[in-house]
């Protein structure tokens, strides 16, 4: 590669690729990111300042003052040698410098001597493009102009960042809806779920199904009441059935009929047990105990519950009032 | 869940917010009330007006608790109880074992206007 375009990085197609998940070139100057050069130029006092991004064969500027051009040929770019540093790249003449000297953007308009750039990182920790001022004149930055112009830096790679956390906030809603807006539609709605013996894991599920009935229309008082027998259900299999062993896992089966009703069956590893030993929690004996209410509390909240497989597998159901 | 401390003479209130649930909240109040307890904190009023979710677990550690500060010559009262947890007492029938007020200064005035036992 010439002196002129710079030594590209190894990395160079990884670092397009992460340059293409921003969706920013081509798009519509922004007041944010305008506002950024206006400050970098003000403050480090040259008449040209610019955002720009480096593309596979040109520059493209989202933001420039003083500069003709919205683009121009990587070949020729600062920037391109800019994003190969980590710190600020500087050239304070660039008609002395034996890179620049016979670059047209310095024997011709707009004439550059002086450039600074500080290169913008990505999340993956490529160098996307730079902030970068530009003067006709040879110079320095002072010391504070070059901490200022580190401190936008930062804050137009948190522009950048918050560009493309929007985008995949909006693609991850518009799955989401798609998914909900089938929801109403679907007939019968059965599904399986291995779910690790992990406490943590019990509000995805508990949540997941909820939501799946608020979908379909079920009332709130209904949809609190299996909520709360699920979770018991879940979380008696991960304490008993895996005595609170994370790696062992549960079955559970979510099924929600065409005819209105939700049977729920949960299925541990454990050994089982016989539901007709379970005292009963509301003995005057019992009352104050700590523990023993997470079956009794089933059997309240839900229509029917059945114990299959020696205590391993529970089953129950509600009807849509 | 997140437990905040107040104090207010001899009675520590406790303003709970998030689920109490297994191996959420739980653990974490039975701990907060043990400490009180080694400090001879014994007159306790849990604020549950933001617990959003309470399961057979949370109501154990609500009993047991409740035993062991009456046994200490305490008590556990509570205040803003939410409907949804009401519900769930009254099923399993601790509505009447709690002594539940609507506002906190009723449920602190409550342990000096009668002799604990």
């Amino acid at each position: 590669m010439s002196a002129i375009t710079g030594e590209r990085s190894s990395d160079e197609a990884a670092r397009l690729e992460t340059l293409k998940k921003y969706q920013i070139l081509d798009t519509e100057p922004e007041i944010a990111f305008d506002d950024l050069a206006l400050l970098a130029s003000h403050i480090c006092e040259t008449p040209m300042a610019a955002i720009s991004l480096v593309d596979e064969d040109r520059q493209w500027f989202k933001s420039r003052i003083g500069l003709p051009d919205p683009e121009t040929a990587r070949s020729i770019a600062f920037c391109s040698h800019a994003i190969e540093q980590h710190g600020i790249f500087v050239v304070p003449d660039a008609s002395k410098d034996a890179r620049f000297r016979d670059n047209p953007q310095v024997t011709g308009d707009p004439h550059i001597r002086f450039y600074a750039g500080a290169p913008l990182f990505g999340r993956e920790g490529h160098a996307l493009g730079t902030l970068c001022v530009i003067d006709r004149r040879p110079r320095k930055l002072t010391a504070a102009q070059t901490r200022a112009l580190g401190a936008l830096r930062r804050q137009v790679e948190a522009q950048l960042e918050l560009r493309r956390r929007l985008a995949e906030l909006r693609a991850a809603n518009e799955n989401i809806q798609k998914l909900a807006g089938m929801m109403p539609f679907c007939s019968t709605c059965e599904f399986t779920m291995t779910i690790p013996a992990n406490p943590a894991a019990i509000p995805a599920v508990t949540e997941g199904v909820t939501g799946m009935l608020t979908q379909k229309h079920w009332p709130e008082e209904q949809i609190m009441a299996i909520e709360l027998a699920l979770q018991e259900a879940v979380a008696n299999a991960i304490r008993h059935g895996c005595h609170g062993d994370a790696t062992k896992e549960l079955q559970c089966t979510v099924n929600i009929t065409a005819e209105g009703e939700v049977i729920i069956t949960v299925r541990d590893p454990g050994p089982g047990f016989d539901p007709a030993t379970v005292p009963d929690p509301l003995a005057p004996d019992n009352v104050l105990k700590p523990s023993g209410r997470g079956i009794f509390l089933i059997n309240g909240l839900m229509d029917d519950v059945q114990f299959a497989d020696g205590g391993r597998a529970l089953q129950m159901k509600k009807r849509k009032a | 869940m997140t437990v905040v401390e107040r104090r207010v003479g001899d009675v520590t209130v406790l303003d709970l917010k998030g689920r109490l649930v297994f191996d959420e909240g739980d653990a974490v109040l039975r701990n907060h009330i043990n400490d009180l307890v080694a400090q001879g904190r014994m007159n306790v009023v849990l604020n549950l007006g933001e617990v959003t979710y309470v399961d057979s677990c949370g109501i154990g550690v609500l009993v047991a608790k409740f035993v062991s500060l009456r046994r200490k010559g305490g008590d556990l009262r509570l205040v803003h109880v939410t409907p949804r947890s009401q519900r769930l007492m009254h099923i399993t029938k601790l509505m009447d074992v709690f002594k539940i007020f609507e506002s906190e200064d009723d449920a602190i005035a409550s342990f000096s206007n009668e002799p604990v036992a």
